[in-house]
């Protein structure tokens, strides 16, 4: 093999420095990525907290539901699980396909609630729930592996969001 | 690559967007350095004779006419092999076919044709097959009908390619049997028709895998050399050893293009933008896919021709002289986005093709395979996409430079560039940003 002419060697030094910068920066963004993750689930627990002590509390339950535009609602008992709500309807999905982070360990809930019978489908951890027309439908995992997962129905083929685990 | 039939469930996460900012910077500061410091006379695509040529027992090895066949045999075995799964196994997600045909043949073939050089003109089963029925005949498998008229260079391979990637990143229900195997009998047939009618050299020309392995088998550390001699080389002196030819360039950019659509369908705007479109999703799709491809020709044309004119090069030379430094930033936007699912789309693969027909055998004795990490962390994938992306935009610039020195006179030589450099940092960064965001 050609040994790299003496011209090429400035810019070959240039790679591991570049390689080094961003082993060190790639390791600080996975912390950022967490800090925020775990600040919000800090301030679910804030938020859930008044729940138990104060009579208010099952209004502001109760108005879950009839915002299906929330994707992401603590549950009263357990902050620590992500709760994820999708609702279809005429092929529309509310809330519109979009990421959702979550940490890697958290407990998931989806729950999806479709006009049509159709089967839903969390790729990569192969989830699959059931979806009777107008019957919420729930599946309930630890997300324990990293990365990109996407819900799709299989009937209809519509994607429902994509789940990002990190 | 997404394949809503099990292959492919786990996709890489987005790279920090602080990775991207430094792969960005890293690209301007190599074309700040290719521009002011690099060498000032073209030196690159000779034989390079002064190299080391391979082991005595390589070399005997390689020569003999059973090495020809070992792999012709090698790659009728795993076609045949293949078919088994593709014809009569049942279509459902724990059938090897869509994880064979995508991911181990399909990403497979570019570390294989990296390190090897063109390796499915080797393998290629139909080229065999079609050799096999000429010595049957006792025709010339060279001599066909008639001969391939010169004006037809890559057209036929850039049309099967992009066949390849509309049927891999748009097709309806591309993941099930009835739809590969559709394709795959198109494809056989006509590239059998067009071998019969123009001889074996049709494959070189029209067979879009060989022509994609020959693109990439470009960049392997070592070749035949012109004397029949197999020796190390520089990879860039293989890679500027490719010349301009009809169809070339559109090929090269359809590369480019579909992989950046395969990014760029995954993001989330895009997936809103189609279901809520009211258009049906593979037309939204193509009409995507034939977008992006046409977005990357446009800028090509563009700077090439830009380049040309502030270069003074001769009129219409410049975008076909500088295609093939496009090749480095495509494999290395390939290599980038791909690279955890074959790692680990593979391993699966390998485990299902060991039960072909789900009777529960145990064939390969793989079966039993459970998918392994191997040093697939978040922040070690983010790392390597953004170093691979960057390395292809260096060896992209540094063959654009030395091209540059061929095609432009002295005095115009650094303004030339200037257009060339732009438009690599253009579709490195734009792979970087659709890494970030898709």
């Amino acid at each position: 093999m050609v040994i790299a002419p003496a011209r090429l060697r400035p810019l070959l030094a240039v790679l591991p420095l570049g390689a080094a910068l961003l082993m060190a920066t790639s390791a600080c963004g996975g912390s950022d990525a967490a800090a925020p993750a775990q600040s919000a689930a800090s301030v679910t627990t804030e938020a859930a907290a008044p729940v138990s002590t104060e009579p208010a509390a099952p209004a502001a339950a109760e108005s879950a539901p009839a915002a299906p535009g929330e994707s992401a609602a603590a549950a009263p008992a357990d902050p620590a699980v992500k709760e994820i709500t999708v609702t279809i309807a005429g092929k529309k999905v509310t809330p519109p396909p979009d990421r959702i982070e979550v940490t890697k360990g958290q407990t998931v809930r989806i729950t999806v609630t479709s006009d049509t019978a159709d089967e839903a489908h969390l790729h990569g951890y192969d989830k699959e729930a059931e979806l009777q027309p107008g019957t919420p439908a729930s599946i309930e995992f630890v997300a324990d592996q990293t990365g990109l997962f996407e819900m799709e129905t299989h009937g209809s083929g519509l994607q429902l969001f994509q789940l990002v685990v990190r | 690559m997404l394949l809503a039939h099990g292959v492919g469930g786990r996709q890489d996460l987005p790279i920090p967007f602080s990775a991207v900012l430094i792969g960005a910077a890293l690209a301007l500061l190599v074309s700040f350095v290719a521009l002011g410091a690099l060498w000032k006379e073209p030196r690159l695509g000779g034989d390079s004779p002064g190299a080391r040529s391979l082991p005595a027992a390589v070399q005997t090895a390689m020569s003999a006419p059973a090495w020809r066949w070992v792999w012709r045999i090698a790659g009728l075995v795993a076609a045949a092999y293949f078919c088994i799964g593709l014809i009569f196994g049942p279509d459902q997600a724990d059938n090897p076919t869509a994880g064979a045909f995508y991911v181990l043949f399909w990403v497979g073939l570019v570390p294989l044709s990296l390190l090897f050089g063109p390796v499915w003109r080797r393998l290629n089963p139909l080229r065999t097959l079609h050799l096999l029925a000429c010595r049957g005949l006792g025709r010339d498998p060279e001599l066909g009908l008639r001969p391939l008229p010169p004006g037809v260079g890559y057209w036929p391979a850039c049309a099967g390619l992009f066949a390849f990637v509309w049927l891999e990143l748009v097709a309806p229900e591309r993941a099930t049997l009835p739809v590969i195997g559709a394709w795959l009998a198109a494809y056989a047939v006509l590239t059998l028709a067009g071998a019969v009618v123009f001889g074996s050299r049709w494959f070189d020309h029209g067979d879009p895998f060989e022509v994609y392995s020959g693109l990439v088998g470009r960049l392997a550390p070592a070749a035949r050399r012109g004397d029949g001699v197999v020796a190390w080389r520089n990879s860039l002196d293989g890679m500027a050893g490719l010349r301009p030819a009809p169809g070339q360039t559109t090929l090269v950019v359809v590369l480019l293009g579909s992989t950046m659509y395969d990014s760029l369908s995954n993001a989330p705007v895009w997936v809103r933008f189609v279901q809520e479109s009211a258009v049906p999703a593979p037309v939204t799709g193509t009409a995507g896919l034939v977008i992006v491809i046409a977005l990357v020709l446009a800028a090509y044309r563009t700077a090439t021709a830009l380049a040309g004119r502030w270069g003074a090069a001769r009129p219409g030379t410049t975008a076909g002289e500088i295609a093939h430094s496009i090749v480095p930033i495509a494999v290395g936007y390939i290599v980038a986005h791909y690279y955890t699912l074959f790692l680990l789309e593979g391993q699966r693969t390998i485990a299902l093709l060991s039960d072909p027909l789900d009777t529960g055998a145990d064939w390969l004795g793989t079966a039993g395979w459970t998918i392994q990490a191997l040093g697939t962390t978040p922040a070690g994938v983010a790392t390597l996409q953004v170093t691979v992306i960057v390395i292809g935009h260096v060896l992209g610039t540094v063959l654009a430079h030395d091209r540059a020195l061929a095609l432009f006179p002295r005095r115009t030589a650094v303004l030339g560039q200037i257009p060339l450099l732009v438009l690599m940092v253009v579709y490195t960064v734009v792979g970087l940003l659709l890494l970030f965001a898709a």
